[in-house]
């Protein structure tokens, strides 16, 4: 919790993806970690150990030739608010160590790393596989260590990272907000994937705020969340026109209905969670 | 006291209970993190000033303009420039991956000259003044004609410059690598005029519909940021053997069998003829030579009779026809994946005829030329270039050859006797900033600055609707012994016989600046030059004499099919794209690699594609290693099995095999461009290979 900030309300950070956009060029991949100095492998082929804070992931429609068609999900850190938005992401109820917590003022969770210990139980337990460790320490050889940012800090091995919704760019936009006595303004904090999509698939902003652009595609007829039954409340949602898309979103049985829309699930109120 | 086993272990779980409810075992977890991470050697980037500069990308033909972060002194990241009417404030991975080439493991540290064997890898550092008089030396000795020299631009400062060295040893022999604007020039100027200079260029921002044959418009064709923004918002109609992103996005896919999209076209326009679906009035007012066009359209590339060729039903030649037809401003467009590779003159003409059809000629949304770049230091036109690369591949015609910016080790080395060819060059000489594979053939290299070290001006053609010029911006001092390739060669120049007063400049900033005459103001006071929208202005535009089309019918083929027998080699072989694999000169960075996705490349070995029926008749699963040969060579690659695949189809990703650089990219994967061939088009003379034929054998 910070103190010094002119920010009354609590804000909600979000973003919203529209897949119908997305190329799959991975100019958000590569954006986030030149942003965010996440560490690279010699092979970094063997996608269990390849750190990806924001990873495309490719699905088909599974149609034989010619009706075959594919989709990309960019899938960044959904920082879960867990039911009702209380807090309980399934990586922040699991950590022994509170190294990774939610913070109610802007929806974000967090990961420090100086109190990580590397036990990787909030791995085990985030369904988005949003979660990476550095088993090794992260090496950078020639100069590539001039090239690093100095408002991330690098991690060490035995540490777990993940995306952090671009913080470090929150907490320059926030400061600099302060000093001038207003609130941060949408523009003003984005992350660095958004930033970087050049087809514009990538929203960010605050879910909670009308003005936001968020706020509204959010509640677009094309919106949906992923792993939605869940209920650990991303806040990601994915637009798409196509059906099949939205079916890639979560787990379903053969004829099992579609969730409509992100929270139907949660409102509707049925047991067995 | 007496202490039994119940008391034992009463103790103990009270003790247990009570340390649990106090903070030691939580402040032991955060002190047991913090003794463990006080490692010296985990890197605190320094904090300095915050800031930005502009620069401009070399790494794609595309044009791009950056905006470099600093901190302090160095270089964090790279975004694309907000006020580029090109790429408008986005970048490809490729681009942003930069830094990572700036201070990388591939760069070169400085002048070196070969000491052990070619290609041992095993070098001599000289100073700047000993490797430019060695250069001097060695083109003096060398025969003019045996002289050559590759350049990464065909038109610029840096081209003009090279020419003017040829020219001094008495050489003609000026190379770039060929692409698909070369074809498109040529095809221009047999069915619209072409003065000197000028290129082609599409007005995507107007278009209402892309008819795409072959081309990546989401995977790198033309301006690549350009394009994707353009991919998520027009209607496309995507004509490729195999699902890629593009075809994937369009609204049609239409899966044409591999080499046949210049038939396709051609059965299209045929199509349109005859159902009567084509611009009337502009062809009859603007146009010649419709009548016999037609007459042999229609005689040999009805929907009907193309089929044997495409295996595209003339039911879908029919639906594509009413669809281009239908829009307003369609336009088509060609070039196989990014257009590194020509297509064939009659292919690029069938595409043109059209968008002449449609009126699409020099107009919104259409076809268009555009204009020359104004030097002041003019570049020669290169002649009879499909026939000077052809003769760089063969043995015994190349004395010395120079290296700027194209990596022919690569890039060019289509088979085992082009890479032979090459490597049995006397001198080669490469100003290559990193090792690639044709530094690390070479005898003395010279390295250039990278894009983010260098003022530089970058001539752009990527199919742009106006004639466009970049000028890229050191963001930081130079990061090695390096210099720029323009002193470089106004030093050697001076040196040769002849060349004082062809190289009277006192450095290559003030080349620079003459060179650039009229744009040299634009070019420092914003980094970008922008030439007006030639066909929307003045007299011609009134008089409507700037669209003129003469319908052209093509003599040479419009589909070569791929060499070899299928009995011995039934599949196709095709090359994928991707942005997120460099196909060009430079290979991926470190950041780059992390998107590579594990269906593309594992542990080293690149994938095909192939759809399950195909796998099956190769004996083949998902996942298993084959070897995959052409008539130019062989590698061993891993299966990957997708249903987007036309049966009988094997792709794989281009860009990959690399065989220099650094541990990160080298030797990951296969070259496609090793295994793809020569098919020479008796059009241009380029080498035009689209695909191969190709065997698979398991293990």
């Amino acid at each position: 919790m910070n103190t010094e900030s002119n920010e009354t309300r609590a804000k909600k950070f979000g973003m919203v993806i529209d897949l119908d956009k997305c190329t799959g060029c991975g100019s958000c991949m590569v954006a986030c970690s030149a942003e965010n100095n996440v560490p690279v492998r010699k092979d970094e082929s063997d996608k269990l150990l390849s750190t990806t804070w924001i990873r495309v992931y490719r699905v088909t429609n599974g149609k034989d030739f010619p009706d075959t068609e594919i989709c990309y999900f960019p899938r960044p850190c959904m920082h879960c608010g867990g039911k009702g938005d209380h807090g309980h992401s399934p990586c922040v109820s699991v950590c022994p160590a509170t190294a990774t917590d939610y913070d109610y003022t802007t929806g974000i969770v967090s990961q420090i790393y100086t109190r990580c210990f590397g036990c990787r139980y909030c791995m085990a337990a985030c369904p988005y596989h949003a979660r990476y460790f550095n088993w090794w320490d992260p090496v950078w050889p020639a100069n590539l260590e001039e090239g690093l940012s100095p408002d991330v800090s690098p991690r060490m091995r035995g540490v777990v990272e993940k995306c952090s919704f671009c913080f470090h760019r929150y907490q320059l936009a926030r400061d600099k907000a302060y000093l001038e006595e207003r609130d941060v303004e949408e523009m003003e904090y984005q992350t660095a994937c958004t930033q970087a999509c050049p087809s514009g698939a990538i929203t960010f902003g605050d879910l909670d705020n009308p003005d936001h652009e968020v706020y509204t595609l959010k509640k677009d007829k094309r919106a949906f969340r992923l792993l939605e039954r869940l209920h650990t409340n991303p806040k990601v949602y994915y637009l798409s026109d196509r059906e099949w898309v939205r079916r890639a979103g979560d787990n379903y049985l053969g004829d099992e209905e579609t969730t409509k829309g992100p929270g139907a699930y949660e409102h509707k109120g049925t047991g067995g969670h | 006291m007496k202490i039994n086993r119940r008391h034992f272990l009463a103790l103990g779980m009270g003790a247990t209970a009570g340390t649990m409810l106090s903070p030691l075992p939580w402040k032991l977890t955060d002190d047991v993190s913090i003794w463990t991470q006080n490692w010296s050697w985990t890197p605190v980037p320094e904090i300095g000033e915050y800031y930005y500069t502009g620069g401009a990308c070399t790494l794609c033909p595309g044009g791009c303009s950056l905006a470099v972060r600093k901190v302090g002194e160095r270089v964090v990241k790279i975004e694309g420039a907000e006020n580029s009417p090109i790429n408008t404030g986005d970048l490809c991975g490729v681009g942003i991956s930069a830094t990572q080439l700036l201070y990388g493991p591939s760069r070169i540290e400085g002048p070196m000259v070969r000491s052990g064997k070619r290609g041992e890898g095993k070098w001599k550092s000289l100073s700047w003044e000993d490797a430019e008089a060695l250069l001097a030396e060695k083109l003096g000795a060398a025969s003019g004609s045996g002289v050559a020299a590759l350049s990464a631009t065909k038109t610029g400062s840096m081209a003009a410059l090279i020419q003017r060295l040829l020219d001094t040893v008495g050489s003609d022999r000026f190379l770039t690598l060929p692409s698909i604007y070369d074809t498109m020039e040529q095809a221009m100027a047999l069915t619209m005029g072409r003065d000197a200079g000028e290129s082609v260029g599409f007005d995507m921002e107007n278009t209402d519909l892309i008819l795409s044959l072959g081309s990546a418009v989401a995977e790198g064709w033309g301006s690549p940021v350009r394009m994707v923004k353009a991919a998520g918002t027009k209607k496309m109609i995507q004509v490729e053997p195999f699902l890629s992103t593009t075809a994937s996005m369009a609204d049609t896919w239409v899966p044409a069998k591999p080499g046949t999209e210049g038939v396709f076209a051609l059965s299209v326009a045929a199509a349109m003829i005859q159902e009567k679906l084509y611009d009337h009035i502009f062809v009859s007012t603007a146009t010649e030579g419709f009548e016999p066009f037609s007459a042999w359209l229609l005689e040999n590339y009805t929907p009907k009779k193309a089929e044997a060729v495409t295996g595209v039903s003339p039911a879908m030649v029919k639906k594509v026809a009413v669809a281009f037809a239908g829009a307003r401003r369609p336009v088509a467009v060609c070039g196989r994946g990014k257009g590194e590779t020509p297509v064939s003159l009659a292919e690029a003409l069938a595409v043109f005829a059209l968008n002449a059809l449609k009126g699409s000629v020099q107009r919104d949304g259409g076809l268009v030329k555009v204009g020359a770049l104004p030097y002041a230091v003019a570049t020669a036109e290169a002649e009879a270039m499909g026939e000077k690369l052809a003769a760089l591949t063969e043995k015994g015609k190349t004395d010395l050859l120079m290296d700027w910016g194209t990596n022919p080790f690569y890039t060019l080395a289509s088979s085992e006797k082009a890479k032979e060819a090459l490597a049995s060059i006397g001198t080669i000489v490469s100003f290559s900033p990193y090792m690639d594979e044709t530094a690390a053939m070479a005898d003395l290299i010279l390295p250039d600055h990278m894009h983010l070290e260098k003022t530089q001006d970058v001539p752009v053609r990527a199919g742009l609707e106006r004639a466009t010029v970049t000028l890229t911006q050191p963001a930081l001092a130079p990061v090695m012994d390096t210099k720029h390739t323009g002193d470089v060669l106004i030093s050697v120049g001076g040196q040769l016989d002849g060349g004082g007063d062809a190289f009277g400049w006192d450095d290559y900033e003030s080349y620079l600046e003459e060179s650039c005459g009229e744009m040299w103001e634009a070019l420092y006071d914003e980094g970008l030059w922008q030439g007006e929208i030639a066909w929307k202005k003045g007299l011609e535009r009134i008089l409507g004499t700037s669209q003129r089309f003469t319908f052209v019918i093509p003599e040479g083929p419009v589909y070569t099919p791929a060499e070899g027998a299928e009995s011995s080699h039934p599949y196709t072989l095709v090359p994928s794209w991707s942005l997120r694999i460099a196909s060009g000169a430079v290979a991926d960075a470190p950041f780059t690699m992390k998107t590579i996705e594990d269906r593309v490349l594992t542990k080293g070995l690149s994938h095909v594609e192939m759809h399950p029926s195909t796998a099956k008749k190769a004996g083949l699963k998902d996942g298993d290693t084959a070897t995959l040969a052409t008539a130019s060579g062989k590698a061993t690659v891993k299966v990957t099995l997708f249903e987007g695949m036309m049966p009988g189809v094997v792709a794989m990703a281009a860009g990959l095999g690399h065989t220099a650089f650094d541990g990160f990219i080298g030797d990951k994967g296969a070259s496609y461009t090793a295994l793809s061939g020569t098919m020479v088009d008796p059009g241009t003379g380029f080498n035009c290979a689209w695909g191969a034929r190709a065997s698979l054998t398991k293990g």
